[in-house]
């Protein structure tokens, strides 16, 4: 089952060619990396499927029960809301002056809204709104739960260790019930710890809640660990795409990160120069 | 001492009047970071509105004392509201991802279009509305003086204290203030989590609006007097209070009104009454050299 097609995507950047052509399928329910050199295009990848940039050629498609979804051309806020694509990014985004549990509930803004007409409904104190904000806290105690920050969920996240604050992100993401989480470099800046928590924080999403997960990642222990597919991007163009034992061995990955095995010998000159040093 | 109080109570009034004008530059600069100098206009726009309103309600549909107030209260808000929405649709939001300078120059431009419209159409001259509410109660008295307070005052002062009270409420208790806050904490992500971020930014633009129309129809009961040229140094007191009581911050505002309606008002009955907004507007330089971010305010961290 394909949740996610991404096909013949391109776009650049003044000269730049910042993704050219690129295709792969994200499978549902799985957790599909995207691994590659700095400036691969990843981030860019991200931005596109997430509504923040538009691609000059090519579509994504998202595939629910509904039927297909075209993301092309929608802004960010309708891909959140009518596609259900959550999204961490490489630095905590949390807003610092609310509280964990109110980090959560912006989460549940549109159903929220709906339930309280637009908060005329909550201002009036209805049965109907109640019920549906006490149903979001509860949502958002029990991801608080999850990523074990129960403790924490009146305080102002701005305090919160940044490990934590990751941790909340990927909670908050979870609380809009998202068809596909993309996580931009969820381990970056996390200890060895951390980082082994988040895995298996990561693989429980995809096994108790069953969530498609795309993941961007420079940790290779992280995307070997958890990953059910990778694929592999050097200068925008795709490289390999497979599973993670595959990938390891793959010639082009090696060569992309690297480098070329050299084809000549140093000249005499230089080695000589070299061996002074 | 009861020259004090007298001088104490009417201060109040005049402050709670700027700091319902004093919201509406702080959300707004809370959530788009710019400073809408046109909201003084939307005040004077809400002032003649009200007036017009009023005065159709009572002489031309027979409506009471009462029932004229109320409809006028009501009028006033929806179309000044309406003035708040236009405003920020026609002259910000098409320079949202412009830089700062250019939706600033944008508001000045708009807040002179404003001024002349309202000049063209309304006439240059001052319109006048003679006292309605009169009466009061005595708070105190001694041998020179008898402190009166009006019931006009205390409908501005109650009046002003509701709005304060239900706007804490929305933006801190509803789903609607939490995307508010959230979208002028981090719009981007605002958005990437479904929220509609141009939707809260003119929400706010109304919100302002409103607030400050029912501070103009204060004005035109309180003074009976307005013209074209009063948004200007009224939206001017309203910025310092903003800035006194730190900009973005809500309760900064109410604080910030009430001080410079004060500082207005002692300096006007102990010094002179001709350089009363040069105290004013001395409050507005010091506070900039000495605390910038106000009373309230917080300092901005930038993250390296």
């Amino acid at each position: 089952m394909t949740l996610l097609t991404v096909d013949n995507l391109g776009i650049t950047f003044g000269g730049l060619v910042a993704l050219d052509s690129l295709s792969f399928t994200v499978p549902k329910g799985q957790i599909t990396a995207i691994i590659g050199p700095n400036g691969a295009g990843k981030t860019t990848l991200f931005n596109i499927i997430t509504g923040f940039y538009q691609a000059q050629t090519g579509t994504i498609t998202l595939h629910r029960d509904a039927g297909p979804l075209v993301l092309n051309g929608k802004p960010d806020y309708w891909i959140a809301r009518h596609a259900g694509i959550a999204r961490t990014f490489q630095t905590s985004r949390l807003f610092p002056r609310m509280t964990a549990l109110e980090n959560l509930l912006v989460a549940q803004h549109n159903r929220l809204m709906k339930a309280s007409f637009f908060s005329l409904a909550g201002l009036a104190g209805l049965a109907g709104f109640k019920k549906a904000e006490r149903d979001a806290i509860d949502k958002a105690r029990f991801w608080l739960e999850q990523v074990g920050l129960t403790g924490s969920a009146n305080v102002p996240v701005g305090s919160l260790a940044y490990g934590l604050q990751r941790r909340l992100e990927i909670a908050r993401s979870m609380c809009a019930d998202p068809a596909l989480l993309c996580l931009d470099e969820p381990a970056a800046g996390l200890n060895p710890k951390e980082s082994l928590e988040l895995v298996d924080l990561l693989a429980l999403i995809r096994s108790r809640f069953g969530a498609t997960q795309l993941l961007v990642e420079h940790d290779m222990s992280v995307v070997m660990g958890l990953s059910d597919k990778v694929v592999v991007l050097e200068y925008g163009r795709k490289i390999a795409e497979g599973a993670p034992q595959q990938i390891r061995h793959d010639p082009a990955v090696i060569r992309a990160y690297l480098g070329e095995p050299p084809d000549e010998d140093i000249p005499v000159d230089i080695a000589q120069d070299l061996d002074k040093c | 001492m009861a020259y004090f109080i007298q001088q104490l109570l009417n201060g109040l009034t005049l402050g709670t009047i700027y700091a319902l004008v004093a919201i509406g530059y702080t959300m707004v600069y809370g959530i788009i970071g710019m400073i809408n100098f046109a909201h003084g206009e939307v005040y004077m726009i809400g002032a003649f509105i009200a007036l017009i309103a009023f005065l159709g309600a009572t002489v031309h549909f027979g409506f009471g004392l009462t029932g004229g107030l109320i409809a006028a209260l009501v009028i006033t808000a929806l179309f000044t509201g309406l003035w708040g929405w236009s405003i920020e649709r026609i002259a910000y939001r098409p320079l949202r991802g412009a830089p700062k300078l250019a939706p600033l120059i944008s508001a000045i431009g708009m807040s002179i279009i404003l001024q002349n419209f309202v000049q063209l159409s309304q006439g240059a001259r001052v319109m006048t509305l003679p006292p309605l509410l009169q009466g009061g109660i005595e708070v105190m008295s001694d041998d020179s003086l008898t402190v009166n307070l009006s019931w006009l005052q205390m409908g501005i002062i109650g009046l002003t204290l509701v709005l304060m009270t239900g706007l804490t409420l929305i933006i801190n208790r509803t789903a609607f203030g939490r995307a508010q806050r959230a979208c002028a904490q981090d719009p981007k992500m605002a958005a990437l989590l479904g929220i509609h971020v141009d939707r809260v930014i003119s929400a706010t633009f109304v919100i302002g609006a409103v607030l400050a129309s029912v501070a103009g129809l204060m004005v035109t009961l309180y003074y009976g007097v307005i013209d074209f040229y009063i948004g200007f140094l009224a939206g001017m007191k309203a910025f310092t209070a903003a800035v006194l009581g730190g900009i973005g911050s809500l309760p900064g505002a109410l604080l910030g009104g009430l001080s410079i309606g004060l500082i207005e008002a002692l300096w006007s009955a102990y010094f002179s009454i001709e350089y009363k907004d040069v105290a004013v507007f001395s409050v507005l330089i010091l506070v900039l050299l000495f605390r910038p971010t106000g009373i309230l305010g917080r300092a901005e961290v930038e993250k390296i």
